[in-house]
This record gives C-alpha cells, structure tokens and sequence, in this order.
C-alpha cells in the first residue's frame, strides 16, 4: 500500500504540476464521478427503465419462488408430521388388553399421544365430521360408533413419521379390529413435499438465470452511454483522466441500475408475500406461514443489485471503452 | 534540456506503412515550431506519438525528458496533464455548454467548483468568448468554436501545446486570430507545436518549421520560403 503510494507520487513528479494532489481533491473527484453516474441514468432514460423492470421482475421471481415454495414444503412436511392413524378396537376385546395395546403403541418411538375414544365419544366425532342438515334427519344411534384409539404422531420438523409401518404393526396385535391411515398416506406427502421442494429448486434456479440474464440489459444500457459518451471519454483521456477517471461513472450507473431494480423486485415481492400472510390471517392452522424477512431480504437485495449492476459494467466497459 | 526530443523515430503500421521515417529534432522550452507538409507527410502521426497515443515502432521520443517507450500505461495521463491539444475539427461536445466543454478537464485535476469556476471564466475571458459562456458549441461559428477548444487546452496550464490542422476549417482572417493566440501563448512561456499545411499561414508568421514529407523530414528551418512549384 505504502509502495503504491510511493509509485504514484513519482509519477506526479515525474511531469511537474498536475492539479490538487490534497485528499479534498480526491474527495471531489469521488463526488463528481458520482454525479456523472448518476447523470449517465438519463443518457438512455427508455433503456435504463427496461433495464430496471426487468430487473425487479426477476428479483420479485426469485423472491416469490424462494418464499411461496418454501411455504408449500412446510406445508406439506407439518402434514405429513400431524398424520394421524385410528385404531379401532373389536367390541368385546376386555379393558385390559385396550390398556396393554395402548402401553405397546405408546412404546413407538415416532408416537406422540394415543388416546382413548369410547363408542359414544367416536360417534359424537363422526356426527360432528356430518353436514348438519343430514345429521338432523338422522336417528342418534344411526352414526356409527366404535371404541378406538386416535393416535398421533411427534412432530419432528424435516422429517415425516414413517405411518404405514406403524400402522402394519398395529393390525398385528391381538384386540385391534381396523386400522385406519389417513386418506393421503404420510409417505406420500413426504415424497409430495419433496417433490414441491424440487419444483421449487429449478423454478429459483430459472428465475436466478433469469436475474442473471438481466446483467444483458445492464450491459446494453451501458454500452449505450458509452456510445453517447465516447467523444467525451477520448476528450477525457486526452486531458490526462486516468482510467479509473473514466470507468467509474460507468460503474456507479451500473450499480445505480442494479440495486434499484433488485430492490424494488425484493420490495414488491415482500409486499405480495406480507398481503398474503394478511389474507390466510398470518397463519394457516399449522404455524406455517409465507416467510417474511424484510431486512435479510433488502440488505441481500442490495448486495445481489450491486453485484449485478457491477458485473455489467465491468464487461460492458472491457468490451467497449475507447 | 529539450522539452521534446525525439532520435531516429520510425512509426510503422500493421499494415506496413511508414507515417514516420527516422525523424530526429528537438524542441526547447518556450518555442513556437509549427510542423508542416502536405496531407499523409505524418504531421498528425508525430503529434499522436507526443501525446503517447501512438508508440514508436523505431527510435526514443522524449517528452519532458522522459522515453515514452518507457512510460508506463499508468503513467500517460500525468503525461498528458501537461500537454494542450487542439484538433481541426475541435472535438467539443455538443450537448455541454461552453463553460463545461472547457472545464472538462479541470474535474480530473480535482479542483474545487471555484477554482473551476475561476479558470474557465479566466481563459473565456482572455479568449474574448466569455459572453458565449453558457452557449452550446452548435451556435458558435468556427472560429468560436476553434477559440473554445483552445480555452480547453490550455486551461489546464499545460507546458506544451500541440495543436493538429487547428486552422483547418478556417478563413484567412480566423486563422490569423488563432496563431495570433497561439503566439500569445508562446509568449507567456507556453512551447507550442502546431501542424498546418497553410503556406500562407508559414509565411506571415516565420516561425521554426519542421517540413515533412512523406514521413521524412524535408527541412527544419527558422522561417519559410515556398517551395517551387508548390
């Protein structure tokens, strides 16, 4: 560093006087490069604002694809967690067998709760399930009743209890008449959720592709200002700008471009993300809802914008700078 | 020591062409040479190799005392600091002001808005086109024009000033107000080379003149008598 700084005195000295070498005048170099760039925003104003939709379209992808799929692998792994089997018990299986069955079933190690429903408690349960018209042209005893267990799986978050193999073990015990396994078995919601996982991967992925197809129109944009301004950057060089002189601006619009476009696509797609919590009342039963993470999201918006915007202008400016 | 010195200097293009064939001069602080022949005798290649936007493909051209050969990239534009140039076709941009065009170059030396501000309405003023301060190029004349590119040149006080053809689109009496600047200059210390292939021009300001032809220097003489013929 020290070595640098030694370089570029020489330099100076080397060719007489060459300006205000104080660090006030680097300051206002950095100033006017900075309105330079951002005055470079109007050379093309068409081309700058395509540049910065299609860039917020595809950040606003890329979010909602990350948010939205996330919710429905959460969703489908809470369900696949929350099954539930039924043991229906054979009438007149005596009470102390019911007590050791429910001991074994307890025992598993993926069971959560088991609990006991009498005849009379399992038909309140199916008249309840009922339309209430029919229930009401229906005799009481006509809803059928029979003594089981409801059991209920632990919830273990990322991973489904394997239902069907607890359910075969159950049938095996002497006392057990049906058992009952969810409509949708967990197994099949696990390879639901993870088919949903996997959708929601290449779907990012393609909207990420897209975000970095959008470094083209940076790239144009810039291209276009450099067309506009190439006079004025030969007639720079010829007054003695060095290279970083020259470059800058372009960056500086670069990221300009970059971190507004990303912003308002992340923006957008918190604002979509926060109406649909509001909508599904912030939670869907089952302590799931669309993740939110403002600040994380526009901090990694502005990086991710910037890192575009700057990529960009660093091919666009090798390409085209005279 | 010499300002500009070039020794045995030979410019070749990819192509195989000669601009320039072993040209060797100097030229000492506060001179005024003009440089001159007709069109392709490598006026405009020998300005560009002085300005390091060209390197010599034979020989050692020294600029300040200094071997462009072995100027670093990085370099070049503290080189350049130093050096005014003026083009035939005045290279202003359009859509900035006159007040801007010619403090285009002062940004680069870091200069606070005053001291810009201060600069640029000095030469303006010294050139006689502060009233046009704030006119785009467009709505000047030529000769304006050719007076705002100038103000772009030296306000940056550089210690030599190159101009190319700068009276080229020019009439008698506007290029006549442009040497007569240039000699001002010069006479403030300002070493001024400036190329022109206007015998007339050479002959009512007998100046050094470095005659060439061809790539070749033909003569390099105080003064200047018309060649036969020409």
């Amino acid at each position: 560093m020290a070595a640098a700084k030694g370089k570029g005195r020489e330099r100076k000295k080397d060719f007489g006087p060459i300006g205000d070498p104080s660090r006030l005048a680097t300051v206002r170099r950095a100033a006017h490069l900075l309105t330079e760039g951002v005055k470079g925003l109007a050379i093309s104003p068409g081309q700058t604002l395509a540049c910065i939709v299609s860039l917020a379209v595809a950040a606003c992808l890329v979010t909602l694809f990350a948010s939205y799929g996330s919710l429905a692998v959460s969703l489908l792994d809470r369900a696949g967690q929350r099954a539930r089997v039924l043991v229906y018990l054979k009438d007149e299986v005596p009470s102390a067998t019911v007590e050791d069955v429910i001991r074994r079933v307890r025992a598993r190690t993926e069971v959560d709760k088991v609990e006991y429903l009498s005849r009379e408690q399992d038909r309140a349960r199916n008249t309840a399930l009922l339309p209430k018209d029919l229930v009401g042209r229906l005799q009481p005893d006509s809803v059928p009743g029979q003594h089981c267990l409801d059991v209920s799986f632990r919830d273990t978050p990322g991973r489904a209890p394997d239902v069907a193999a607890v359910a075969s073990l159950l049938r095996a015990i002497e006392g057990v008449d049906v058992v009952a396994e969810p409509p949708v078995g967990a197994a099949r919601i696990r390879s639901a959720a993870a088919a949903v996982g996997f959708g929601r991967l290449v779907l990012t992925l393609a909207a990420v592709l897209l975000l970095a197809s959008t470094v083209f129109f940076v790239i144009g944009t810039l291209t276009r200002t450099m067309e506009r301004r190439r006079d004025e950057m030969t007639i720079l060089r010829l007054v003695g700008a060095t290279d970083a002189f020259v470059r800058v601006p372009l960056f500086v619009q670069g990221v300009l471009q970059g971190v507004i476009g990303v912003l308002c696509g992340a923006i957008a797609a918190l604002i979509v993300a926060g109406a649909t919590n509001a909508w599904i009342g912030g939670d869907l039963g089952v302590g799931v809802r669309v993740p939110v993470h403002p600040a994380a999201t526009l901090s990694l918006a502005v990086l991710v914008g910037a890192a575009v915007g700057a990529f960009g202008a660093f091919i666009a400016s090798i390409r085209r700078l005279p | 020591m010499p300002l500009v010195s070039l020794h045995n200097v030979t410019k070749r293009y990819p192509n195989g062409t000669e601009a320039i064939r072993g040209l060797s001069f100097e030229v000492g602080k506060g001179e005024f040479v003009f440089l001159s022949g007709p069109s392709g005798a490598g006026k405009t290649t020998l300005i560009r190799l002085l300005l390091r936007m060209e390197q010599a493909s034979e020989g050692d051209v020294l600029v300040f005392g200094r071997n462009l050969r072995a100027l670093r990239r990085s370099a070049v534009p503290y080189l350049r600091r130093n050096i005014g140039v003026v083009f035939q076709d005045f290279r202003l941009l359009p859509d900035r002001t006159v007040f801007e065009n010619v403090g285009l170059g002062l940004h680069v030396l870091g200069l606070s808005r005053r001291e810009v501000r201060d600069r640029v309405e000095g030469v303006l003023y010294d050139l006689s086109i502060d009233r046009y301060a704030n006119a785009f190029p467009p709505m000047l004349s030529g000769g304006e024009q050719q007076r705002v590119a100038i103000a772009r040149a030296i306000v940056m006080q550089p210690a030599l000033v190159l101009a190319d053809e700068p009276t080229g689109n020019l009439d008698w009496e506007l290029s006549n107000d442009i040497v007569r600047l240039f000699e001002n200059l010069n006479s403030r210390g300002t070493t001024v080379m400036m190329a022109t292939h206007d015998r007339f021009l050479l002959e009512a300001y007998p100046r050094r003149t470095l005659l060439l032809n061809k790539g070749f220097m033909i003569e390099d003489r105080v003064g200047y008598a018309v060649p036969k013929g020409g």
